[in-house]
């Protein structure tokens, strides 16, 4: 198999082969076909150093590591392709700040390898410093950062595991970012899964970014992008976060078909932050169970389309967002479903509001009322947080429907829709538990009505 | 009157506003929203009720008193790049180049003094030594773009000019 | 000891004689329903607008049907007469106090039992997720609230003269507590410096029964975020096991507080008449 991928003729690679068998050392050369190298290290030998396999390979070479350790940090400085079939593992113990693997050439391909990289801090499994470059099914543990981008344009960074560990015998230490790009444009970001570091995938100085599929959990936030105009951010899934994604400072970006659900432990948690966004669309994502599904501040000109905003505290949160397209979104089930404040000129339209009475008069499926959004409570707690603990308070809600005053500059659904558009929310999954709930209440009710039997109605 | 110019500064000699511990735990930047990072980055201000604000980015307490005026802020401190100790605003000194990375790009970071701000350009061999009162002439830019001219770097200052006009009109508006 | 529970089996039976009981019984139970109806397509897990609604209407009616029930109990006990009677046994005022307030309790309890009860079955019936841990925090909170404002409800029945007294001053004790609660208090707290805004309002939510357990419950709901940066220790500290024994610490003080309160007023009215 391994041999047979050197032997791809679409390939003129040579394959050379290295085979350690128990105690002895065992090199052989594969010449047939004029080309070839296969390194194998056997585990028994203990851990192999990996920098010399690569020294002796030639630019364009197609090493494939044999299962077994091998030991970095390493210095990739020529185009070569490193396969580990997935059973390779290199470590990096040593205590210094360098990478476990440094990438400087252009068109590297690294795929199928194990890293485990034990510093904290700055350094890095894999820091990429030249363009066009493909990290694939790599399996990352680091004890700092994950994957490191540097002025290196068009990498291809998909189906990598990364996630954070403390090294045996060690305290915690600063948990890094998983993939980290700065100055970095063009690369494509998929399928990648990513969790317990600081932020999932960060891009600084991006642009024309793709980050796609990615799934992102415990984490401080899943994706976190700033000055990334031109880039993509679609169908990412992320869970426990303390927010989603945090999207900074850009324009014409486009966030759709993520899905951001349960970021609700941190007082601070977001499904999706927007600050500075302009020209942007946000479109079909789904945001359930967050403290607050979409946060929008200081953005303009974009569109919010047919997102699903369910069962979030607070559904959506504007501040200071002017003319922006907000239509068609779906809120169900939300404590709160929407915050408004300093936001004018925003084209609120057709979207549905559960909670909401709507009046279809003329039966166009459209209420004939409009939804305005109060915004009593948001500008209470911007004058003093300590007044968050009146959150939805019944007599919060007594007050806030008193306070009417400038309800004309309210921001305004003038068309709600009296239906959520079909086929939008599966219905929600049993939540477990459903006998206990209908066994206690059988035995709650049967006491009850004893006590009630016993003492009322027999009169004894 | 005489009087009452007493009560107000006795009333403001009494008042201490000194710094508030970072608690990365629940401190968010007050412009940004990003969590404020214990570190050498982090600035706050108190007002004279004292309401404390943290930001993640000297160039974002900026933006804050841009909005909100300098009457009503009874201290605000910056951090030492080196020793992370908070340092008041006005007599920090301040080092400011493009290619510095501070949490929101500003380029700008803090020194107790003027040797150490000199120490950091001379050692860095980059940056210019600004004091508080030069930082009130800065012109805060963020570096979105770095200098590589890339075919796209045209569009992407064309885009950085009108998301800075539209961060005036909103200031107008607040 | 016998006497105290003399008494609450006295109160127990004219409870479940007390056409009252049953009128409430049977708001609470159309309500929650109705409640439960409205939701039937969404979980009833977590803090949402599902359970979120369901504290509210809880917080409407629980505290009022437990301040009208204890203090028109009491009020009748002079109105009728049959505290005369008492007096005039070697029953101690403590254990007078004590028997009513675990009779009544008792009742309350079976109410709100009822309700819960039809509520599971139902939401068993029609196939409803209705999540274990939300439908006995819920049970928690309807219980800790009832018990709390029931000694409210002693209070205000030991102080009035007759019903109609009582139904006033509960009325607007209920009105205060729940519905004017954050008027009165940004009102009043907004005189005060910045600084001592927080404090003051930990102290009054304290007193105030039906904020003290809604906060718990939104807590133990794991929404405790949403109540911002300012209680984020009290969340955390609140969302582990050691602070439902906080909770309870607070509760079993307010109860007891209360208690003596009302033994007093009861010592000091027997004393003089």
């Amino acid at each position: 198999m391994l041999i047979a991928q050197g032997f791809r003729p679409s390939r003129s690679t040579k394959v050379r082969a290295v085979l350690l068998a128990g105690l002895f050392i065992i090199c052989l050369f594969f010449c047939s076909f004029n080309h070839g190298t296969i390194v194998s290290a056997d585990t028994s030998t203990g851990v192999l150093p990996l920098q010399p396999i690569i020294d002796s390979a030639r630019e364009g070479d197609l090493i494939t590591l044999a299962p077994g350790a091998y030991s970095g940090p390493v210095r990739l400085d020529k185009r070569v392709t490193i396969n580990g079939n997935g059973e390779a593992i290199l470590l990096h113990t040593a205590k210094d700040e360098q990478a476990a693997v440094l990438i400087t050439a252009d068109s590297v391909r690294l795929e199928n390898l194990k890293i485990q990289q034990n510093n904290d801090g700055e350094a890095a499994a894999v820091r990429v410093e030249a363009d066009r470059v493909t990290l694939k099914g790599l399996v990352i543990h680091s004890a700092g950062y994950g994957i490191l981008l540097r002025e290196a344009d068009s990498g291809v960074i998909s189906d990598n595991t990364i996630s954070w560990f403390i090294p045996t015998g060690e305290a915690p230490g600063t948990r890094g970012t998983g993939i980290d790009l700065y100055n970095s444009h063009g690369a494509v970001i998929r399928g990648n899964d990513i969790a317990y570091l600081r932020d999932g995938i960060y891009l600084e100085n991006s642009r024309n970014t793709v980050v796609d599929q990615n799934k992102l959990t415990y984490l401080r936030y899943g994706v976190h992008c700033m000055y990334i105009n031109g880039s993509k951010v679609t169908n990412n899934t992320g869970e426990y976060n303390i927010t989603g994604a945090m999207v900074m400072g850009v324009t014409g970006v486009v966030v759709s078909g993520n899905s951001f659900r349960k970021q609700s432990r941190n007082v601070h948690s977001q499904g999706i932050l927007l600050y500075d966004v302009r020209n942007s669309a946000i479109i079909n994502n789904r945001v359930e169970g967050n403290r607050v599904g979409i946060y929008m501040q200081q953005s303009s000109d974009n569109k919010l389309q047919q997102n699903l905003v369910l069962r979030n505290y607070i559904g959506v949160q504007f501040e200071n967002a002017e003319g922006n397209r907000f239509e068609r979104n779906g809120f169900v089930a939300n404590v709160i479903e929407a915050q408004a404040t300093g936001s004018r000129d925003n084209e609120m339209n057709g979207n549905y509001w559960d909670a909401f009475g709507g009046l279809d008069l003329t039966g166009d499926g459209v209420s004939d009322l409009k939804y305005a959004i109060n915004p009593f409570y948001q500008q209470l707690v911007a004058g003093n947080a300590a007044y968050q603990l009146f959150f939805q308070s019944p007599g919060m809600t007594f007050l806030s429907d008193m306070y009417t005053g400038g309800s004309a500059g309210w921001s305004t659904d003038s068309a709600p829709l009296m239906q959520l558009e079909a086929g939008t929310v599966s219905p929600d999954q049993a939540a477990g538990g459903q006998g206990t709930v209908m066994v206690a209440g059988w035995l709650l009710l049967f006491l009850s009505v004893i006590t009630i039997i016993y003492l009322g109605v027999l009169r004894l | 009157m005489v009087a009452m110019s007493l009560v107000i500064l006795a009333a403001c000699g009494q008042k201490k506003y000194e710094p508030v511990a970072i608690n990365e735990d629940v401190d968010i930047c007050v412009v940004c929203n990003m969590q404020v990072k214990d570190d050498a980055f982090a600035t706050q201000l108190t007002t004279k009720d004292g309401k404390n604000y943290k930001f993640d980015d000297i160039g974002c307490m900026n933006e804050w008193k841009k909005s909100n005026g300098t009457e009503q802020i009874g201290m605000d401190y910056v951090r030492d790049y080196n020793d992370k100790s908070w340092v008041e605003f006005s007599k920090a000194s301040y080092v400011y180049d493009a290619s510095l990375r501070t949490p929101m790009a500003y380029g700008v970071i803090s020194f107790k003094d003027k040797a150490a701000a000199e120490a950091f350009v001379k050692e860095q061999a980059l940056g210019t030594v600004l004091t508080a009162g030069e930082l009130a002439s800065h012109e805060w830019k963020q570096n979105k773009d770095m200098m590589n001219m890339d075919m796209q770097s045209g569009e992407g200052h064309m885009e950085e000019h009108s998301s800075e006009e539209g961060t005036h009109s909103e200031e107008k508006d607040m | 000891m016998a006497d105290i529970l003399h008494i609450a089996r006295r109160e127990l039976k004219i409870g479940f004689r007390n056409p009252w009981a049953y009128s409430f019984l049977a708001l609470f139970c159309t309500f929650s329903l109705g409640l439960l109806l409205i939701h039937v397509n969404n979980a009833v897990e977590g803090y949402t607008a599902v359970t979120g609604s369901m504290l509210s209407l809880i917080l409407y009616l629980l505290p009022l049907m437990t301040l009208f029930l204890g203090s028109f109990s009491l009020t009748s006990e002079r109105e009728d007469g049959s505290w005369q009677l008492l007096s005039t046994y070697p029953i101690g005022t403590l254990s007078f106090v004590l028997g009513k307030y675990t009779g009544l309790a008792a009742v309350l309890l079976t109410i709100v039992a009822f309700g819960y009860g039809l509520m599971g079955l139902l939401s068993g019936l029609l196939g409803m997720a209705f999540a274990a841990d939300t439908y006995f925090l819920f049970l928690a909170f309807s219980a800790g609230l009832v018990l709390l404002f029931l000694t409210l409800a002693l209070i205000i029945g030991s102080l009035s003269r007759n019903r109609w007294q009582a139904l006033t001053i509960s009325v607007a004790v209920w009105f205060f507590a729940v519905i004017g609660w954050p008027t009165f208090l940004i009102a009043g707290l907004g005189l005060l410096p910045y600084l001592w805004i927080k404090p003051a309002l930990i102290v009054l939510t304290m007193l105030n029964p039906a904020e003290l357990v809604r906060l718990f419950v939104v807590v133990k709901l794991g929404g405790g975020s949403v109540l911002g940066p300012e209680y984020y220790q009290w969340v955390e500290w609140i969302s582990r096991p050691g602070g439902s024994l906080l909770f309870l610490g607070v509760c079993a003080a307010w109860v007891l507080l209360s208690i003596l309160a009302v033994y007093w007023i009861w010592e000091r009215g027997r004393s003089r008449g």
